[in-house]
């Protein structure tokens, strides 16, 4: 492998890029925090155009824009990408660490090259989301530690087909998707028995349980215009360790440790984008994220125990903006690509909250006859993010070689909380910035 | 084949197999965890339930319901309860307080006596299944000290049956260990002969021997196993009547009792009380495990060991039964391959300390009875 | 000096190379052992096995993606497969749990010029879950290589390339995740009425780690008869982490009474051996199919499969307070496996009944003997194995007469397995083993139905 490394590099310039990139796979694995599709998007075009692409995905990322972009393929087709990002997260002012994430995507999309009536129908697809270090990562804190709940979303080996349907016999320019997002969550069982001979015994079993949620699309194309609507089910992944103990000294209550580790809301998403020129791509879309429906991360523990306090999050509306300029000249095409998104936040600021008990009731402090609070310290703010990307392709004789790039920029707004650290005086302000870029090489032949 | 039927199979084979989408890896059904098994006999002994003893009016295991009576030792053999028990008296002394508290004192109790109790008839509320044990009830005096040799109580019964029907046990008593015999288990017993067949003046050891326990071999020879106050000990008899010491540990001139060594780091003052059998594991070796009482500061607990030629034995680390200071245990093979213990447990009433017989069988998940609903 | 001529098929090479290593990305390819178990593709099943010399379809995605360069066109495979497994010690069932669940196979072949290259992607879907991990208590004997290890999802996605007419590489990097948790809980747990009165709350932070290791596969066509192949699997090793803690109060005894736990337990979550496949395919007629593997599994690099426990339990009883606590608590060690390595082999032939451009009707037999890594348990341990003799037979129709709407065939195919595993003997060194003797043994039974589309 290292043979061939050196090989390519001897080659060309564009392959001493490729193999810089390259080093990153070889690097020994590191425990680290990849990017989410739905915090930073899918694919080096739609991440460099704001996020956009519901209207206009033409190739593997219509996987997680706009299944429906799928039946605008007429090419197979095979991706390989690399991003990274990082978190220089502030609060009061020190840094506040939260680990740099790389990851690698992989996507493929195939015509199905039926015949007759259903020829130029059906286009499957498929994205591979891999974190190169961790593929699940589930922090789940106690509520009144801080944390960034939103952005510090657990990561996971994210598997999405897709089949793309053209309808252009009945109705030109229609197209459906069907895409489903393969999410896993953990089940477990930890058996702690007592044996004679004071010896502790245990047993664990961990599952690993897979859950397809749905990511349902139509695009319709009319002239230099598009539309897109999307709609993406909620994706969950539970984790459950029940813990149970047989013949202790003490007989104690099976615990059942529960938490939903890695949460996208329902989203709803509908865009619409115009060629304006030639070559000139401008596109405008609305998210509708659904984070009402959160229940936070935490459970309860025991049947008896307190239930955790409500996290009272409320559904964003995020706008989005994508422009993209190409230039073409005898097979090769120059792609320029920038965008803008506004991402609000949807969580209320770090507060005292409402105590509840073991039924979800609020809790009453039997000293003062006044409810009780607890602290919830979930950090999160509004967000603007910046993207600019390039993007290179090039005909060959039977086929067509891709290299993208992209980099965004978060700013995320200064925030004043309502309670301060934990033994701090004075109420928490946190801020940040999260520089992420990437690249992406495909052949589509 | 027309494009319209090409079309139809494609999509009734698609559809068949969409069928089998259905699962996905998400059904996540716990199945259980690998159970324990065990064929060498160690345990852990589990406490039998009272639905499967048939003594109800008792916790759970226990063999006899006694409310006043002190159980010290006993055995089943032949479908048949041998013990030796005594009842409490009515005005009892203050407890001695040099004692444990898990020790019967005998200022409290009247003389040990050997008793026979019958086994109960099955019934049909208790379950179904007919099986070799179940609770007794009923029980009858057997033997009690009559001889100069005896002392004023008898105990440690063990019961052997020989190839014509005839019953003997062997009992110990303060002078040592005698037998009785009797024309079957179920009939009168009488004593052989007027002296012990093994004491102190034999060799035996440096106490009085007691809790003998017999294995026939497969030469015909018997051999007893017994506690001697300094251990356990092995003696061998052509007839079963006259007993010669055999040595434990051929490395010394003296005739030492058996090689077991405590675990390292073991706090145990002694052992004793043994009970042999012989069984065969399914690899076809036949061993002898030796079961007995191991003598701790925080109470006794019932270990076992192995051995091949029955002399020189390799000793279990652990606990076979631990619950509520167990002691004198008494063990039987079953059919099944199961082992069953009989042991006596701290009990005490109306603060008097008269320890109760129980049953543990081992494997623990195997049942006497289907648990009533 | 490089010409532009030249160059420009070498910067595809240079492009493609870094494509194939590219397609080596952690994370992005996934490959299990589960497949050693059960197979894959009802084809490759009913064959035994033996095709690492010439498989060309979605099952070259498991047995040598070399293959997969070998497709004439799109080949897309959907199937179900499942094993029973009948397996006892002592004549106690021992209630392994079946194994069944969806397979997919992709094979995309694509030419530029006198270079084909193809695209494979292989999935095996459980039905039950993606993966189950289970600690090995040494006193319970389980059936090592059928309770956990197969219950894994298998996913690969591999690159192929015909270099020459006679020459087929391939690669790819399988993937694998172990985890570390650590496991906070806090509060309150009443000793007297535990289910009413426990107020605690936890805390869980989780990784699944991805772990990478590679697969390179070659078939050599040395003629219409003769086919050669070889396949190299690399090993991986997965370590998974459990860390709890419970620092807190029992109640309801008058004052409460603080309590500290701390357990860790390394566990070997799986250990999967380095492997190395040569396959010989021959075709002495047109109709017959004749072919023979032989694999040799490094099983002798096999860690420990007892976790590594360390327990501690500090509870500050009061005086007068009863309340049994034990004083000393023992974890567990590490204990060798003393594994060996295995030779397994492969035979299988096909012989094609009919053929015709309307359809195709081939039947299939095959026998696989994969003898055991695992001594006979005369120690501690009880991981019970025993050798597997494994009789295959299956059948596959292809239906041509498609066009205009498949330009190619479709596939139906079936096979079934019956596998003896002999009854074997474990018996322990002590006499006093916790658990002693033992005998393990039994059958297992599986099909694989599978239905494809291979357009030309």
């Amino acid at each position: 492998m290292g043979t061939l490394r050196a090989s390519i590099e001897a080659k060309t310039c564009r392959s001493l890029l490729l193999a810089w990139s390259l080093g990153w796979i070889l690097l020994p694995t590191s425990v680290a925090e990849a990017t989410s599709p739905d915090l930073f998007g899918f694919g080096s075009r739609s991440m460099s155009m704001g996020m956009t692409g519901v209207s206009f995905a033409d190739d593997y990322e219509a996987l997680y824009s706009n299944p429906a972009g799928l039946a605008r393929i007429r090419e197979s087709g095979l991706f390989l990408g690399l991003s990274a990002a990082s978190f220089e997260l502030e609060l009061d002012g020190s840094p506040h660490y939260l680990e740099a994430a790389r990851a690698t995507t992989l996507g493929f999309q195939l015509p199905i090259p039926f015949g007759g009536s259903l020829r130029d129908m059906l286009v499957f697809g498929g994205g591979f989301y891999t974190p190169l270090g961790v593929v699940l990562r589930s922090d789940v804190l106690f509520a009144d530690e801080a944390q960034w709940p939103i952005l510090a979303r657990a990561q996971s080996v994210s598997i999405i087909l897709g089949l793309g349907v053209d309808l252009h016999r009945w109705i030109p320019g229609l197209h459906l998707g069907l895409g489903v997002n393969a999410m896993a969550g953990v089940h477990g069982r930890l058996l702690v028995e007592f044996e004679d001979g004071n010896r502790f015994v245990s047993q664990t079993e961990t599952q690993l349980l897979s859950r397809f949620d749905p990511i349902l699309g139509v695009a319709y194309d009319r002239g230099d215009l598009s539309f897109g609507l999307t709609y993406h089910r909620e994706v969950r992944s539970e984790i459950r360790l029940d813990v149970q103990t047989e013949s202790l000294p003490v007989e104690l209550p099976t615990f059942a440790i529960t938490a939903v580790a890695q949460y996208d809301p329902h989203i709803l998403s509908a865009e619409a984008s115009w060629r304006a020129r030639a070559g000139t791509l401008l596109s405008l879309g609305l998210h509708w994220r659904m984070w009402s429906l959160w229940p936070g991360m935490l459970e309860q523990t025991t049947a008896s125990s307190y239930q955790p306090p409500s996290p009272a999050f409320h559904d964003t509306f995020s706008p989005r903006l994508g422009v993209e300029q190409t230039f073409s000249r005898r097979g090769t095409s120059l792609r320029l690509r920038g965008g803008y998104a506004y991402e609000p936040t949807a969580a209320p600021p770090a507060r005292m909250a409402q105590a509840l008990d073991s039924r979800g009731e609020p809790r009453i402090d039997p000293a003062t006859g006044e409810p009780s609070r607890t602290p919830i310290r979930y950090l999160d703010s509004d967000r603007h993010v910046l993207t600019l990307g390039i993007g290179f392709e090039h005909r060959l004789p039977e086929a067509r070689l891709f290299l993208d790039a992209h980099a965004q920029l978060h700013w995320i707004v200064a925030r004043d909380h309502e309670l301060p650290a934990a033994g701090a005086t004075t109420n928490m302000q946190s801020r940040g910035l999260i520089p992420a870029f990437g690249w992406t090489g495909g052949l589509e032949w | 084949m027309s494009a319209a039927r090409a079309r139809g199979a494609i999509l009734a084979s698609l559809l068949l197999f969409a069928l089998s989408l259905g699962a996905c890896a998400m059904l996540g059904d716990e199945t259980r965890f690998p159970f324990r098994v065990t064929t060498s006999g160690v345990g852990p002994f589990r406490q039998l339930e009272s639905y499967e003893t048939g003594v109800t009016l008792a916790p759970k295991g226990q063999a006899v319901a006694s409310r006043s009576v002190a159980m010290q030792s006993g055995m089943v053999a032949e479908g048949q309860l041998f013990f030796a028990a005594a009842p409490m008296l009515m005005d009892a002394p203050p407890r001695d307080e040099s004692l444990a508290e898990w020790e019967i004192d005998p200022l409290q109790i009247e003389p040990l006596r050997l008793m026979r109790a019958r086994a109960i008839e099955q019934t049909g509320t208790l379950g179904g299944r007919t099986v070799p044990l179940r609770g007794f009830q009923e029980p009858t005096l057997l033997l009690e000290a009559s001889e100069a040799w005896e002392g004023s109580e008898l105990f440690d019964p063990h019961l052997v049956i020989l190839d014509d029907g005839r019953a003997r046990l062997y009992y110990a008593a303060a002078g040592g260990i005698g037998v009785a015999e009797a024309s079957s288990a179920e009939g009168a017993f009488s004593r052989i002969g007027s002296e012990p067949i093994l004491d102190q003046a034999q060799g035996a050891g440096p106490e009085s021997p007691r809790s003998p326990s017999l294995l026939r071999m497969s030469d015909g020879r018997w051999w007893m196993y017994y506690d001697a106050g300094d251990g356990i000990r092995l003696a061998s008899s052509e007839d079963g009547l006259r007993f010669a010491p055999i040595d434990g540990d051929e490395t010394t001139a003296e005739l030492d009792p058996l090689r077991l060594e405590a675990p390292a780091e073991s706090l145990e003052r002694g052992l004793g009380m043994p009970s042999a059998l012989v069984a065969e594991t399914p690899s076809g070796r036949r061993l002898i495990r030796l079961y007995f009482e191991v003598r701790l500061d925080e109470g006794p607990l019932v270990s076992m060991a192995a051995s091949e030629d029955g002399v020189h034995f390799e000793r279990y680390e652990g606990a076979s039964f631990a619950i509520d200071a167990p002691g004198a245990p008494r063990v039987q093979l079953l059919e099944g391959g199961q082992t069953l213990l009989l042991a006596s447990q701290a009990r005490a009433q109306l603060g008097i300390q008269l320890r109760a017989l129980v049953f543990a069988v081992t494997p623990s998940a195997h049942l006497f009875a289907d648990e009533p609903e | 000096m490089v010409g532009p001529g030249m160059a420009r098929p070498r910067v595809l090479l240079a492009l493609l190379g870094g494509l194939l290593l590219g397609s080596l990305a952690p994370g992005s390819l996934a490959r299990a052992t589960p497949p050693d178990t059960t197979g894959f593709g009802a084809r490759a099943n009913a064959l035994g096995g033996a095709v690492t010399a010439d498989v060309d379809d979605g099952a070259a995605n498991y047995f040598n993606p070399a293959g997969l360069a070998r497709a004439e066109g799109l080949t897309l495979g959907l199937g179900y497969f499942s094993l029973h497994s009948r397996l006892s010690i002592e004549g106690s069932d021992s209630e392994v749990e079946r194994i069944g669940g969806l397979e997919l196979g992709v094979a995309a072949p694509a030419s530029f010029g006198w270079l084909k290259i193809a695209f494979g992607l292989g999935l095996q879907l459980p039905d039950q879950r993606l993966s189950r991990t289970r600690s090995a208590v040494p006193e319970r004997p389980r059936w090592e290589m059928y309770d956990t290890r197969p219950h894994r999802v298998f996913l690969a996605a591999n690159l192929g390339l015909r270099l020459f007419d006679w020459l087929y590489l391939g690669g790819g990097i399988i993937f694998q995740s172990p985890s570390q948790m650590y496991v906070e809980i806090r509060g309150d747990a009443d000793i007297v009425s535990p289910e009413r009165r426990t107020h605690l709350e936890h805390q869980f932070k989780g990784d699944l780690i991805s772990q990478r290791y590679p697969i390179f596969g070659a078939q050599l066509r040395a003629s219409d008869w003769l086919s050669v192949g070889l396949t190299y699997r690399g090993s991986v090793t997965l370590d998974n982490g459990v860390q709890a803690i419970i620092d807190g109060h029992f109640t309801g005894l008058g004052d409460p009474i603080p309590v500290d736990f701390y357990l860790q337990s390394l566990a070997l979550g799986l250990f999967a051996p380095q492997q190395l496949a040569l396959g010989i395919a021959l075709r002495p007629s047109p109709r017959l199919r004749l072919g023979v593997d032989l694999t040799w599994i490094d099983w002798s690099g096999h860690g420990s499969l007892i976790s590594r426990d360390e327990v501690r339990l500090d509870v500050a009883v009061p005086p007068g307070v009863d309340l049994s606590i034990p004083d000393r608590i023992v974890g567990r060690s590490a204990i060798p496996l003393g594994l060996s390595d295995t030779l397994v082999t492969r035979l299988g032939a096909e012989y094609a009944l009919h053929d015709s451009e309307v359809y195709g009707l081939d039947l299939r037999g095959g026998y696989v003997y994969q003898p055991t890594p695992f001594p006979a348990q005369t120690g501690i341990t009880n991981f019970v194995d025993s050798d597997r003799h494994i009789f295959t037979l299956g059948a596959g129709l292809a239906l041509r007469d498609l066009e205009p709407t498949v330009a190619g065939e479709l596939r139906l195919e079936g096979s079934l397995m019956l596998a003896l595993l002999p009854e074997r003997m474990h018996q322990k060194r002590s006499l006093v083993d916790p658990v002693g003797d033992y005998r393990g043994g039994g059958w297992q039974f599986g099909f694989n139905l599978g239905v494809g589309l291979a357009f030309r």
